[in-house]
């Protein structure tokens, strides 16, 4: 792993800190936002442009005892760009202008499209709203990205002491958004991992897809679906370096990986990206390896979409928040240096 | 039967139909195949249409057009009373 690959939220912070992003937070009804946004201006980690009626802003900030200074408010109805807005959403949707203005009116709406746009570079909300109408608003107005079909989430997983994957450092995906994924969802979660492992920690994704199985070792429509999601990923997105269907321990330790496994593999035994086949199994993983091997959970954290965009947890305390809006920048500034390249 | 027929013109808008499609009884996903990116745009046009603020979640309870416009009708007695 580089040095320049972070997995605290202290090292994102710094690597935040050398390029700050325009980081959209459309929730001003939220203390927790109003004031993280005020830190993050301060510290330099981000850009923060929070999104709305300019007047309720500050006397929200008065009264949740927030410093707005070097915050950037923007009101979607007295804002310059509005009409500019409003066309490119008609023409990208061939909606009506009308109800292209009713949406623009709504802050997180707004908001979201100022990333589509190119006004600003990365989207945060769901302190406020909730996770679906987090997602809806997403899929509405950001769009996933090219080739991906169903948006999901990870969580990078820190390890104190472990050497598997990246020192220590995993990416648990899909465990917070898809129930259970066909096999063609299954394989867009794995490339949209493999592009998170990338974009936001500068990884070379090496994508394990996990079963009870490795190689055929047991036979049962579970299995079938992962191996099913396997070719579909190989398939579909050919420079991915995946294999599967894999056991956890086939996945990240090189011992057992040349144990169980007759061919050579790219991924096993050195894996760091790993998918679930689904949300049981990724959401009880991460919360056992969290509360027994003591690892720290950075995360759920959206990925899929064609833009940097984060959902938090309900329960987020402003330091959540700051390290949030950290990783979400750090993601975006290699978001940027991918679009320029 | 105003606000009924409003609610319609609305959901044909956003589900880019024609009105004589809508009734009360058109169910948003078994008939519109409604996602969750159109109840976005659905808020928006009916806050805007009523001058009202409608959640998520309370669309999202509401499955079919006229349970939808009999939704907004409490709204709107809901926003009278309070202004007295």
């Amino acid at each position: 792993m580089s040095a320049s690959s972070p997995i605290t939220v202290e090292e994102f912070k710094r690597n935040a800190r050398t390029s700050p992003q325009r980081v959209v937070l459309p929730e001003h009804e939220d203390a927790r936002i109003l004031r993280a946004a005020g830190i993050v201006a301060r510290e330099g980690i981000a850009r923060p442009f929070v999104i709305g009626d300019e007047e309720t802003v500050r006397s929200n900030a008065q009264k949740f005892g927030a410093d707005l200074q070097g915050v950037q408010v923007v009101d979607p109805r007295s804002s310059p760009k509005f009409e500019e807005y409003v066309d490119f959403y008609s023409r990208r949707t061939g909606s009506s202008a009308r109800l292209a203005r009713a949406l623009l009116k709504k802050p997180m709406n707004f908001g979201y499209l100022m990333t589509v746009v190119g006004d600003a570079d990365a989207v945060m909300a769901g302190a406020f709203y909730t996770s679906a109408e987090v997602i809806a608003t997403a899929d509405l107005m950001i769009g996933l990205a090219p080739g991906i079909s169903i948006p999901s989430s990870f969580f990078l997983m820190v390890t104190p002491g472990s050497t598997y994957g990246e020192n220590g450092a995993l990416i648990f995906a899909d465990a917070s958004v898809n129930p259970n994924p066909k096999p063609e969802c299954l394989a867009d979660i794995a490339a949209a991992s493999a592009m998170s492992a990338r974009s936001m920690l500068g990884w070379q994704p090496r994508v394990a897809m996990l079963s009870f199985s490795t190689k055929g070792s047991a036979s049962h429509p579970l299995v079938e679906k992962v191996v099913a999601a396997t070719r579909i990923a190989k398939e579909k997105f050919p420079d991915l370096i995946i294999d599967g269907e894999l056991q956890a321990d086939a996945a990240l330790v090189p011992e057992v990986a040349s144990r169980k496994l007759s061919e050579p593999s790219s991924v096993a035994g050195k894996a760091n990206v790993l998918v679930f086949p689904d949300l049981d199994a990724g959401n009880i993983a991460y919360k056992l390896v969290e509360r027994l091997a003591g690892a720290h959970a950075y995360g759920p954290i959206l990925q899929g979409y064609s833009r940097p965009i984060s959902n938090l947890s309900r329960g987020a305390t402003v330091e959540d928040i700051v390290g949030t809006i950290a990783m979400l920048s750090v993601q975006a500034q290699r978001w940027a240096q991918k679009i320029s390249a | 039967m105003e606000v009924e027929q409003k609610v319609k013109e609305t959901v044909a808008e956003v589900f880019r139909r024609s009105p004589s499609e809508i009734s009360s009884s058109t169910h948003f996903v078994k008939d519109l195949h409604a996602k969750s990116a159109n109840i976005i745009e659905l808020i928006a046009l009916l806050e805007d249409a009523f001058s009202v603020e409608i959640s998520f979640a309370e669309v999202t309870n509401n499955s079919t057009v006229g349970a939808a416009a009999e939704f907004i009708q409490r709204k709107l007695a809901q926003k009278q009373a309070s202004s007295v």
